[in-house]
């Protein structure tokens, strides 16, 4: 259940980013998430759960919806605002392959001054590991574009709370060295 | 050959002004044997074929199913050419084209089974990821019309060739053209990042802009983008590699002819 919310979380985010009036933060946006599913395994795990599981689910999607809808504001159209935006970078020459989602991203990588933001939303509050993750982010992204980002920032429904980052040289080296670090623990265990 | 580059504005530039030919010319003799060889490849319904079928070898997964995500390009590209023409919001480009859809089927003018029959059996908030999908990949479309160049011009629709008696119907997708001189480039954009069989997909794609072309000219370039994965694979129109996306179509043909032989089996 908790993939699931994440999901219509983000799925939330998306419509509310593109002006989608919700009547009901929960109905709506499964309605909508379960118009774009092909695989509808975890659509029926819902619905034949038991009705508790359902009417927490239920509860927690509307709280986390509640606060995007407080603090999310509106995005000029000039912004190219792009939802659930995917990466899948190769990098090594083929032998890695970066993979992200961000939630939001706004702004354009052809602006002649660095103009792009990118804004992840986590239904989890943010912990010891927020930065770390702002810092994947930007990396990808540069890699992805070529353009450096302005900002990033990751947003928690779970406690509103909310990190900014501003993307400079010192924060993507830290972000390469995250990634050597995590490579040598994954060769080290495997 | 497949030429790769980054996708970015220099990379792109460079690979575009180093087309150092025109492309080549299909004559009416080798349209014929084209026809031929997928005629010898007998089928009782019509079939479509283009670049995705080849790349998964002929293999059809799932049959197809309206879904926003398959939506989105059909919309999306239809806005982009709005907000092109008369400078609006590409969300009420969006709904506006949703609005016309709609209001087709609702007046009966959609078949079932169309876009709009579709549409207008959703309810409000699938429609809204309608919107939101397609407005994101107008904003897509956009974008990467800004960092090729704005001489690129977006293609109002993709290449469709009927082959001649053989129930065949060939389908290439071209996002925007580029043309300079006498050279023609064309550029597909891609979600997602290019698989093993991107090159054999960018091959079909060239036959069919070139077939679908009045006089048969191919384009001097055909460049597929993944923005995604920040990637541009490019094929050149030589006659080697017009053949060799004749050979991948021929081959689908068959591969799909297989498939439907054991599922009746």
């Amino acid at each position: 259940m908790a993939r699931l919310r994440g999901l219509l979380v983000t799925t939330a985010l998306s419509l509310l980013v593109h002006e989608q009036v919700l009547d009901d933060a929960f109905d709506d946006t499964l309605s909508a998430w379960s118009s774009n599913q092909s695989d509808t395994t975890l659509l029926t795990a819902f619905l034949t759960a038991d009705a508790d599981v359902q009417a927490r689910l239920r509860a927690d999607v509307r709280s986390h919806v509640s606060v995007l809808r407080e603090y999310l504001g509106t995005f000029a159209s000039a912004w190219h605002p792009q939802t659930a935006v995917r990466s899948r970078v190769l990098v090594s020459g083929g032998a890695l392959e970066l993979r992200d989602e961000v939630d939001l991203v706004v702004g354009s990588v052809t602006d002649s001054r660095a103009a792009l933001s990118l804004l992840d939303v986590t239904t989890a509050p943010l912990g010891d590991r927020a930065d770390q993750t702002i810092r994947y982010h930007a990396l990808v992204q540069t890699l992805r574009g070529g353009v450096v980002p302005l900002r990033v920032a990751l947003f928690s429904t779970a406690t509103a709370d909310c990190l900014v980052r501003d993307v400079d040289n010192t924060m993507l080296q830290r972000a390469l060295d995250d990634l050597d670090t995590h490579l040598t623990v994954t060769a080290v265990a495997a | 050959m497949l030429t790769q580059r980054r996708f970015t504005q220099a990379d792109l530039t460079a690979l575009i002004n180093s087309v150092a030919h025109s492309g080549e010319v299909l004559d009416t003799q080798q349209r014929q044997n084209f026809g031929n060889r997928l005629r010898s490849v007998p089928t009782t319904t019509s079939r479509r074929i283009d670049a995705w079928l080849v790349e998964q070898a002929g293999q059809s997964s799932q049959p197809f199913r309206w879904r926003p995500s398959t939506a989105r390009r059909l919309v999306g590209t239809a806005a982009a050419h709005r907000v092109q023409r008369e400078p609006r919001r590409a969300i009420d480009a969006v709904r506006d084209i949703v609005d016309e859809y709609m209001l087709r089927a609702v007046s009966g003018q959609a078949r079932f089974g169309s876009l709009g029959h579709w549409l207008s059996g959703l309810t409000p908030a699938a429609l809204g990821l309608v919107v939101a999908e397609a407005t994101n990949w107008c904003h897509f479309l956009l974008e990467s019309q800004a960092i090729v160049g704005h001489d690129a011009a977006l293609c109002p629709a993709d290449t469709y060739y009927n082959v001649n008696a053989a129930q065949t119907t060939l389908r290439g997708r071209r996002d925007m053209v580029l043309t300079t001189e006498a050279r023609r480039v064309v550029l597909r954009i891609r979600q997602g990042s290019p698989g093993k069989s991107a090159g054999a997909g960018l091959r079909t794609d060239l036959l069919i802009d070139a077939l679908g072309h009045p006089e048969g000219a191919s384009a001097a370039r055909f460049i597929g983008v993944w923005p995604d994965a920040g990637l541009v694979l490019s094929v050149d129109g030589t006659l080697e590699n017009l053949r060799s996306g004749a050979r991948a179509v021929v081959r689908a043909a068959v591969a799909q002819r297989r498939q439907l032989i054991t599922i009746a089996a």
